[in-house]
């Protein structure tokens, strides 16, 4: 699949949905005068405090604190935020790790990089290991900017630095048991240096052809930055097994190659406190009866000043087979053969939740559906929600389901 | 932006605004709803609009928030309503591009709409991650994400009706 079939993949507008946009366009009705003027005289005090804001931006390094729409932290997430200011250089790159903020679960790290030649690009692979009450605890990242999960290339071959400089990620600790003390992060930044011509490889992506750059002395790149594919190109052309390629992360396996040097190694070490306000609450009260013949289970939730995440699972009683209910929802999805049975349970067990805060504010989330199998318990439909808290953090938090059962409240007060 | 300007400028981002809206909500009706209420509150809240350059982002983003606002309201039906859309469109579209769409479709909303910016409205990472309200690292971990489950699950689909 190409990125061309992606764009032939919806029909064109329809008349109705046209006739609905025309008649709204030509709608709208302009104000008076008086109240437009107001508004302007407004908009230039905002527009200038903004423009202050955006010049001390500039003159700044790429921090945590800053933010893509210009809204504002809270309070109690600025308090958290821990100043670092490490800086390396050398001839090819200058790298600031900024500034970091921990939730109790989830992290970021801003990191401000600036290419002094971008015809010299570095290849930035990170690693990142974290330490609690003596103990190594599991941590899993995801670019916030950049691909910190299997390194980049910087600046991007096709794109160069589009994100002028601003640069970081985002990750989670996911061991079972949440952290309690204070928490030793140690970031390990490897650069390498390209050692052959550096090109990108386009959309028509097979692996043949990463296997023959490599073996003519060439870098590929995907997407202007990754160098996933290209490695196990470089892998299968060294001639490294099958289990070796599997075993070995994307920078090792560069490292091991021709294609790059070591350059230098950049490593930090800071640590962090639980914040007190940190509530995690797993699998509260066990299941609960959810309407006829379903059960609720709480997965998951946890609040803390920068997000609030929860899963909760929706059981049917059924005797059906996941296998069963997976091909039956794959072909309600495609109009094929659909089993109305298997629908309407499906249907019955997938509701919406309502969130609510104790002053009866609507929290409003990106909350999906999935349909998920249970160890033992055939099939179940997950529904999950992960949102950001941009203001005071929730003392308590109400879910009332669409279906009419009893609303779930969680008082969230240390 | 006198309201002439506006029209226009919303109208030229109309496929944009189709394709966004299709994402995100099955029936046309709904659809329809979604789009008149957002170019109402874009108009109404023009004054937050601080650059014209960025009118259709600005734009999406209200189009987006509209849509989430109707499915909440909604109880929502996913499958159902999934199977009734695919039966009206089978007559009119080629089986490879109904694999496609619903392969899009299938994908849960975190992953969807990185996709119908990025990749269909042609909206560029920066772009696509400020009307998200995500970084753009993010906005690129969902497309590779989104890529893998979109092969995996045209894979699978290639198989089913090949069986």
């Amino acid at each position: 699949m190409r990125a061309s079939d992606l764009k032939k993949a919806y029909t064109p507008v329809p008349d109705g949905f046209h006739d609905a946009l025309f008649a709204a366009a030509h709608s709208v009705k302009e104000e008076k005068q008086l109240k437009h003027t107001f508004r302007a005289a407004a908009i230039a005090l905002i527009v200038t405090a903004l423009l202050c804001g955006t010049a001390l931006a500039l003159t700044s390094l790429y921090s945590v604190r800053d933010t893509w729409d210009g809204s504002p932290h809270s309070e109690e997430f600025l308090n958290h935020v821990l100043d670092i200011h490490q800086t390396f250089e050398n001839e090819r790159i200058k790298l600031t790790i900024t500034d970091a903020v921990f939730d109790g679960q989830e992290f970021e790290v801003a990191i401000d990089l600036q290419s002094p030649d971008p015809q010299k690009p570095v290849y930035i692979y990170p690693r990142l290991e974290a330490i609690c009450d003596g103990q190594p605890i599991g941590v899993d990242i995801e670019g916030m900017a950049g691909d910190f999960l299997s390194g980049f290339l910087y600046p991007n071959a096709v794109t160069g630095d589009l994100l002028e400089g601003c640069y970081g990620f985002s990750g989670v600790i996911f061991d079972d048991k949440n952290a309690t003390g204070d928490v030793t992060f140690t970031l390990t930044l490897k650069l390498l240096m390209p050692n052959w011509p550096v090109s990108d490889a386009g959309t028509n992506q097979e692996m043949e052809q990463f296997i023959d750059a490599y073996k003519n002395r060439q870098i590929y790149t995907t997407w202007g930055d990754s160098l996933v594919e290209y490695s196990w190109g470089a892998a299968k052309a060294m001639g490294m097994s099958e289990e070796e390629q599997n075993t070995t992360r994307t920078g090792d396996l560069l490292e091991k190659s021709d294609a790059f040097t070591l350059m230098d190694t950049v490593q930090c070490t800071f640590t962090m406190p639980v914040p007190k306000s940190f509530a995690s609450i797993a699998t509260v009260g066990g299941e609960i009866p959810f309407g006829e013949g379903l059960t609720l289970r709480v997965e998951e939730l946890s609040v803390s000043f920068m997000r609030l995440q929860y899963v909760f699972l929706v059981i049917p009683e059924s005797d059906s087979t996941w296998e069963e209910a997976f091909e039956n929802s794959y072909r309600a999805a495609t109009g094929k053969n659909a089993d109305p049975k298997l629908q309407a349970l499906i249907q019955s067990a997938t509701v919406d939740f309502t969130v609510t805060d104790e002053k009866g504010n609507v929290l409003t989330d990106t909350s999906g559906h999935q349909i998920v199998e249970l160890e033992g318990r055939g099939w179940a439909v997950a529904h999950s929600g992960l949102l950001a808290i941009k203001e005071d953090m929730p003392k308590q938090l109400t879910f009332t389901p669409s279906n009419g059962q009893t609303a779930l409240t969680f008082g969230l007060d240390k | 932006m006198t309201k002439e300007d506006f029209a226009g400028r919303v109208m030229a981002a109309e496929t944009t605004l189709y394709r966004v809206a299709r994402s995100l909500l099955r029936r046309e009706e709904d659809q329809k709803d979604a789009v008149s209420e957002a170019v109402m509150r874009a108009w109404a809240h023009r004054s937050s609009l601080r650059e014209e350059k960025y009118f259709t982002t600005w734009l999406v983003r209200i189009l987006i928030n509209e849509c989430r606002r109707l499915l909440k309201k909604q109880a929502r039906t996913v499958l159902m309503a999934d199977a009734q859309w695919h039966a009206l469109e089978a007559d009119s579209v080629p089986e490879d591009v109904l694999a496609v769409s619903s392969a899009v479709d299938n994908l849960p909303e975190k992953l969807r709409l990185p996709v119908v910016l990025y990749y269909m409205e042609g909206f560029a990472l920066r772009e696509t991650a400020a009307i998200l309200a995500v970084p753009v690292g993010t906005v690129k971990a969902r497309l590779h994400r989104a890529r893998k489950a979109l092969k995996m699950e045209l894979e699978a689909c290639e198989e089913a009706w090949q069986a």
